[in-house]
C-alpha cells in the first residue's frame, strides 16, 4: 500500500494536489468500508472528494472534517489509492485557523493543551514519578524508552491504568538486560497536533524532541504507543534533519529479544485473547506481524483472530481525539461485539485504543455486551516473565 | 519582568464568588493579582481550564467552592476535589508544580476568608516565582 | 419562471414530508451527488433521501405520487449509465440502507445472512450440499463485498459478483450487471429468484413481490424506471477450494493488431467451446498503463508483462476456473506460437485484475465519455477485424480497451477520456461516433447491448426490442410515472453536460 501521506506537486490547493495525484473513480468503495459512514449515512468520503473536484475544495463541512477517524480503511480498499486521510489532514491544516472554537481534542481539549504546554521551551518535567520500585532506568544509554503522554494519561482517563503499560515495558527491558533511558526532556510526540492540522505545534515538539534524542547518543528508541511510533519513525525524519535512532514498537523489540534468547517467558498466562490492530501501527505503518508473534510466544495464551484484521481492521472509534459522539459509541459497540465473540480479552498495542475501548465499557454500552477485558500487549507479556 | 504574579480564581456561583463579592463590598483588600472567574459550580472545573490558564501564563490557579456537604448541587465540590487531586500529579510531572494549584472552600458569607485565601496564595505564588511557562521576555 | 416555482414548491413539500416522517435526508447544494460513475450531470441536485426500510420507501413513493415529484433511485452511484443522476426538481433516493441497517439506521459491517432455497424456506448453510440451489435473502442496500464476507466462513459466495463489489444488489439488478461468475451463472437478472419492489398504481404506492423468473429477467436492467427494489433473493454458490482452482494468464504481442486479433479470436473461440471458467477477462497493456514506480513492475512474475516495446501492443487474457474446466487451456494456447501461457496464483490474478480496473482510466479530472460500453462480438473469429478497426479509429486517442470473455461472446469496454473542456469532450464524442461507424455492423456480429447506456444513448442506439420492453414494464409497474421519468425522454441525452467539473 502506498504510504499514507504523499502530496503531489503543481496545484495551489494542498488538499486538491493530494487528491489529483491519484484519480478518484467514484466507485464508492471508500464510503462502504468507512466505519463512520455505517453509523452516519450522511458521512461519505466519496462525496467529499467529488465536492472538492466540483470546486468546493475551500469548504469541507465541519462534520466531514473532524468526524473522519483518519483510520485509512478507505485508502486500503481504494483501487487508485487516493490518500484520503492525507487529504483530510491537509484540509484541517488549511481550515483550522478559522475554527479555533471547534476544540478538535474531544476530551475537553486535554491532550491539545498538554501538547501546547510541552511545546514550550522552559519546561522542567518530572516524567519518572510513575515508575515504581524495582524498575531501573537511566539518564544515558543505547536504548531510549519514549513514553509520550504516559505520565499524563491517568490524570484524566481514570478508568484505565495507562502507567501499567510503561512499567511492564521497563520490566521486560530490565529482564533482558536493557536499562532504558527515560528522559525528563521528553515531549509529546505531536501526533494529535499533526493530524488535527496544527503543524506549528507538531514541528516545535518534533524539534525539541530531536534535540535531546540526538544529544543522548542513543541508537535505538522503543515506544509502547502506536501513535508515537508512527510519528517518530515516519514523520520526524521529514522535519528534524539528522535522525540517528532506529525506531521500534515494543512488540518488535520483544519479538527480537525472544528470538535472540535474551528474553524467556516462564509463567503461563492462561487467557483466550483476540487482538486489535491499531490504525497507526497497522495500516499507517504496516506492522501487523510483531504483535502477533509476541502473542504466540506467550505460554498459556490462546489467540483467536477477529474477522476484520490487519489491513481490514476496524478502528477503535476515535482518531487523534478529533471527534467523539453518539455515532462513535455505535462503532465501539460494533467492534467490541466482534471482539467479545472471539475471546474474553482484547489485546491492544496502543494505549489510546485501550483508553477509548475502556471509556466505552466504563460508560453504558449501547447494547448488551459480554464481559470483555482490555489488556495491553506489553502488559500481557510482562505477566509471563514470572 | 513583572514581580506581580497572575492568579486565576475559579469560584463557584453560590459560595466562592459570593464570598469574593462580600469581600469587595465590605472593602477587605485582596491582591489585584487574583482574577476571578465565576462558574456555577466547581464541579465544572475541567483539567483544561487549569492547564489552559498555565499555558496562557498564569502563575497560579485557585479553585474556591462550597464547604463539603454544602454544595448547591450536592457533590460538585467533591468531584472538583478529585479533579484537583489528579491534576496535582499532572502539574508535578509537567514541572509546573502542584503548589500552584489550590482548592479551598469559602461560603457566601465568608468574605474575610476569601481575602485570606487570596492573600496567602498570592504570597505563596510570589515566593515560587513566575511560572516556568511564562514567555521569556 | 412558473416551472421553477412549482419545482421549488414540490421540493419544499418533500422536505417537510421527510422531516415529519423522520426520514434521513440532506438538502442544499448537493455537489457530492451531482453525478454517478458516468461523470456526467444534469445539474446539482437539491434533495436526497436515505430511507432505511421498505416502509419508509412506500411512504416516500406515496408522497411522490400525490405531489407529482420525480424520484431517482441510487445505489452506491457506481454505475456508468448516468441513470443515478437526478434532473432538476427530482429527488434522489439513496437506497443503500434499505434492508441493510438496524432500526436505528446503523449498518453493521458484519451480519448473519438469511439463506433460503428456491421456495423461500430458510436453510442451514452448514448442512448444504455443493450443488444445492440456494439464495441469500438480502436488502437491496447490501453489497456483494459485505455479503461475501458474511458467507466466507461457510465457504460460499454470491454467484454473480460485478467488478464493483461495492455496488448494491439493487443497483446490480437495475443494471443487470455482469461480472465474475457470469460465464457460469449468467447476468445478475438470471441469478435472482425473488424480489420485492415498491411500485406505483393508480391508487397509490404498492409493494409487489415478484417470483416469476421470466418476469424477473425482463425487469433486470430497469435502471430505476420501475420502482424501488427493497429485497432480493440472490443466488449463492460454493467457493471452490483453492486446490481445485487454477488461474491462468495468456499474453500475446504484436505490432500488427489484425494479426493479434485474429490469433486471439481463434484462441478465444476454442476456449469458449472447450473450457469452463468463472472469470475470463482481457486487457491491452502498453507502457503507460501503470506508473513507472508502480510496485507491480518489480513483481518477479507479473513485472514482465508491463514492459512493452514501443510500437507494440500486448493483449493479456486472464482466466479463472476449476481445474477440470480449465484443463484444455494450456494445450489450446500451445497451438498459437505468439501466445504465452502461464499459471498464476489467485493473489497474482487479483493484482492483474486491479490493473484492469484502473485501466478503464476513470478519474475525476479526466472524464470518461461513455457510449462504447457493451459492444459484444458474438463470433470470436471476427474479433480480430473488430480490434483492427477499433485501433485504427482510436489512433492517438487515450484509453485502453478491456473486456470480458463470456461463453456467448466477447464484450468490449472502451471509454475515451477527455480533460474537462468543451473541446476535448466534443472530440471524445466524435471519436465514439467514428468507432460506432467502424464497428457496429451485423457482418462483424457486433451488437451494442447498451446496458450501460440507458438515458445516455438508449433511445438513439440501443436495441429497439429493449425500448419496447422497458416501456411495457414502465406501464405495468409505474403507471404514475414517478420513477426516472426523464430517462424515457429522447431529448434527455442532449441535456447531459460534462462541463460543470473543474480540473
Amino acid at each position: 500500500m502506498a504510504a499514507l501521506v504523499s502530496p503531489a506537486e503543481g496545484l495551489d490547493d494542498a488538499g486538491l494536489r493530494i487528491l489529483t495525484q491519484e484519480g478518484c473513480i467514484q466507485c464508492n468503495k471508500c464510503t462502504f468500508s468507512c466505519p463512520v459512514h455505517r453509523a452516519d449515512v450522511l458521512f461519505s468520503p466519496r462525496k467529499v472528494v467529488l465536492q472538492a473536484y466540483l470546486g468546493a475544495a475551500d469548504e469541507v463541512s465541519e462534520r466531514d472534517l473532524w468526524a473522519c477517524l483518519t483510520c485509512g480503511e478507505c485508502q486500503a480498499v481504494c483501487p487508485t489509492q487516493v490518500p484520503y486521510p492525507a487529504f483530510i489532514r491537509a484540509k484541517r491544516e488549511a481550515l483550522r485557523p478559522t475554527m479555533e472554537r471547534t476544540a478538535p481534542c474531544k476530551h475537553g481539549g486535554y491532550k491539545d493543551i498538554l501538547a501546547k504546554i510541552m511545546a514550550k521551551p522552559n519546561l522542567n518535567q518530572d516524567r519518572r514519578a510513575w515508575i515504581g520500585d524495582g524498575l531501573k532506568v537511566a539518564d544515558t544509554g543505547d536504548v531510549i524508552y519514549f513514553t509520550g503522554c504516559m505520565p499524563y494519561l491517568d490524570g484524566v482517563f481514570s478508568y484505565c491504568d495507562s502507567a501499567r503499560i510503561g512499567k511492564a515495558a521497563i520490566k521486560i527491558m530490565n529482564a533482558a538486560g536493557i536499562v532504558p533511558v527515560v528522559a525528563n526532556a521528553e515531549r509529546c510526540c505531536g501526533h494529535d497536533a499533526l493530524w488535527n492540522g496544527d503543524r506549528e505545534t507538531f514541528e516545535t515538539l518534533a524539534r525539541r524532541n530531536a534535540e535531546w534524542i540526538r544529544a543522548s547518543g542513543a541508537k535505538r528508541l522503543v515506544t509502547t504507543c502506536a501513535e508515537c511510533y508512527s510519528m517518530l519513525k515516519y514523520e520526524y525524519p521529514k522535519v528534524v534533519g539528522e535522525w540517528p535512532v532506529e525506531v521500534l514498537h515494543m512488540t518488535e523489540l520483544i519479538e527480537e529479544l525472544v528470538t535472540a534468547g535474551r528474553l524467556t517467558f516462564t509463567k503461563p498466562v492462561d487467557l483466550t485473547v483476540t487482538y486489535q490492530d491499531p490504525c497507526r501501527l497497522g495500516r499507517h505503518s504496516t506492522e501487523y506481524d510483531a504483535p502477533r508473534a509476541v502473542l504466540k510466544a506467550i505460554p498459556g495464551v490462546t489467540f483467536v483472530e477477529m474477522d476484520r484484521v490487519r489491513e481490514n481492521a476496524m478502528c477503535c472509534g476515535v482518531g487523534a481525539y478529533s471527534n467523539c459522539d453518539a455515532q462513535t459509541k455505535f462503532l465501539q459497540q460494533e467492534r467490541l461485539e466482534e471482539a467479545a465473540s472471539k475471546a474474553g480479552n482484547l489485546v491492544t498495542a496502543c494505549p489510546h485504543c485501550r483508553i477509548h475501548f475502556s471509556c466505552y465499557l466504563d460508560g453504558r454500552p449501547v447494547d448488551p455486551l459480554p464481559d470483555l477485558k482490555i489488556i495491553d500487549v506489553t502488559d500481557l507479556a510482562a505477566q509471563a516473565l514470572g | 519582568m513583572t514581580s506581580e504574579p497572575d492568579i486565576l480564581a475559579l469560584c463557584c456561583n453560590w459560595c466562592g464568588y459570593n464570598a469574593a463579592d462580600q469581600a469587595g463590598a465590605t472593602k477587605i483588600p485582596y491582591p489585584s493579582a487574583v482574577k476571578i472567574v465565576r462558574l456555577m459550580c466547581t464541579g465544572m472545573v475541567d483539567p483544561y481550564y487549569v492547564l489552559r490558564a498555565f499555558e496562557r501564563g498564569f502563575d497560579g490557579v485557585l479553585v474556591i467552592g462550597c464547604h463539603p456537604g454544602s454544595c448547591h448541587y450536592k457533590s460538585g465540590n467533591l468531584q472538583a476535589r478529585q479533579q484537583t487531586d489528579r491534576l496535582s500529579g499532572v502539574l508535578r510531572a509537567l514541572g509546573i508544580g502542584p503548589e500552584r494549584l489550590r482548592m479551598e472552600a469559602a461560603s457566601s458569607s465568608e468574605g474575610p476568608r476569601f481575602a485570606e485565601i487570596a492573600n496567602e496564595f498570592t504570597e505563596t505564588v510570589r515566593r515560587l516565582g513566575p511560572s516556568p511557562l511564562r514567555e521569556v521576555a | 419562471m412558473a416551472a421553477v416555482t412549482r419545482e421549488q414548491e414540490r421540493g419544499d413539500a418533500t422536505l417537510t414530508f421527510l422531516r415529519e416522517q423522520g426520514i434521513t435526508h440532506q438538502a442544499g447544494e448537493l455537489l457530492g451527488y451531482a453525478t454517478d460513475a458516468s461523470f456526467l450531470t444534469l445539474g446539482v441536485p437539491h434533495l436526497i433521501a436515505f430511507p432505511k426500510d421498505e416502509a419508509e420507501c412506500a411512504a416516500l413513493v406515496d408522497h411522490a405520487m400525490r405531489h407529482a415529484v420525480a424520484l431517482v433511485p441510487r445505489g452506491t452511484g457506481s454505475g456508468t449509465a448516468g441513470a443515478a443522476v437526478a434532473p432538476p426538481g427530482s429527488v434522489l433516493v439513496d437506497m443503500e440502507r434499505v434492508g441493510a441497517c438496524d432500526a436505528r439506521g446503523h449498518r453493521r459491517g458484519l451480519f448473519d445472512p438469511l439463506i433460503v432455497d428456491a421456495k423461500g424456506n430458510a436453510v442451514d448453510l452448514t448442512k448444504a450440499g455443493p450443488d444445492d440451489e440456494l439464495y441469500v435473502r438480502v436488502g437491496a442496500g447490501r453489497t456483494s463485498d459485505e455479503t461475501n464476507r458474511a458467507l466466507a466462513k461457510h465457504e460460499w459466495t454470491v454467484a454473480v459478483v460485478p467488478s464493483s463489489g461495492y455496488s448494491t444488489f439493487g443497483g446490480n439488478f437495475a443494471t443487470n450487471a455482469r461480472g465474475s461468475g457470469t460465464p457460469a451463472f449468467g447476468a445478475f437478472g438470471d441469478a435472482v429468484n425473488r424480489l420485492r419492489i415498491v411500485a406505483t398504481s393508480t391508487e397509490g404506492a404498492r409493494v409487489l413481490e415478484v417470483t416469476d423468473r421470466e418476469e424477473i429477467r425482463r425487469l433486470a436492467g430497469h435502471h430505476g424506471l420501475c420502482g424501488l427494489v427493497t429485497e432480493l433473493d440472490v443466488r449463492i454458490a460454493p467457493i471452490p477450494r483453492p486446490e481445485d482452482m487454477v488461474c491462468a494468464i495468456l499474453s500475446i504481442e504484436s505490432e500488427d493488431v489484425g494479426r493479434l486479433g485474429a490469433a486471439i479470436g481463434g484462441l478465444m473461440k476454442r476456449v469458449a467451446a472447450s473450457c469452463r471458467y468463472f472469470a475470463g477477462e482481457f486487457l491491452f497493456i502498453d507502457e503507460g498503463i501503470v506508473r513507472p514506480d508502480d510496485p507491480i513492475r518489480a513483481d518477479a512474475v507479473l513485472g514482465g508483462y508491463f514492459t512493452v516495446s514501443p510500437g507494440r501492443r500486448r493483449m493479456v487474457l486472464l482466466y479463472r476456473g476449476r481445474k477440470e474446466g480449465m484443463e484444455p487451456l494450456p494445450r489450446i494456447a500451445a497451438d498459437y506460437p505468439d501466445v504465452v501461457y502461464r499459471e498464476i496464483t489467485f493473489p497474482q490474478f487479483r493484482k492483474m485484475m486491479a490493473v484492469r480496473t484502473a485501466a478503464t482510466g476513470k478519474a475525476l479530472h479526466r472524464v470518461n465519455v461513455p457510449g462504447c460500453e457493451d459492444f459484444i462480438v458474438y463470433d470470436p473469429e471476427r474479433f480480430g477485424d473488430v480490434l483492427s478497426r477499433m485501433f485504427v479509429a482510436m489512433e492517438g486517442a487515450s484509453g485502453r480497451p478491456v473486456g470480458h470473455h463470456y461463453p456467448d461472446g466477447i464484450e468490449i469496454h472502451y471509454r475515451p477520456q477527455a480533460a474537462v473542456t468543451k473541446a476535448e469532450i466534443e472530440a471524445a464524442w466524435a471519436l465514439i461516433q467514428k468507432l460506432r461507424q467502424a464497428v457496429l455492423r451485423p457482418d462483424l456480429t457486433v451488437e451494442d447491448r447498451k446496458e450501460h447506456g440507458l438515458g445516455l444513448a438508449l433511445f438513439r442506439d440501443g436495441p429497439p426490442s429493449r425500448h419496447e420492453e422497458l416501456r411495457c414494464l414502465k406501464g405495468a409497474y409505474d403507471p404514475a410515472n414517478v420513477f426516472c421519468p426523464h430517462l424515457l425522454l429522447p431529448d434527455t441525452q442532449g441535456r447531459f453536460i460534462g462541463s460543470s467539473f473543474r480540473i
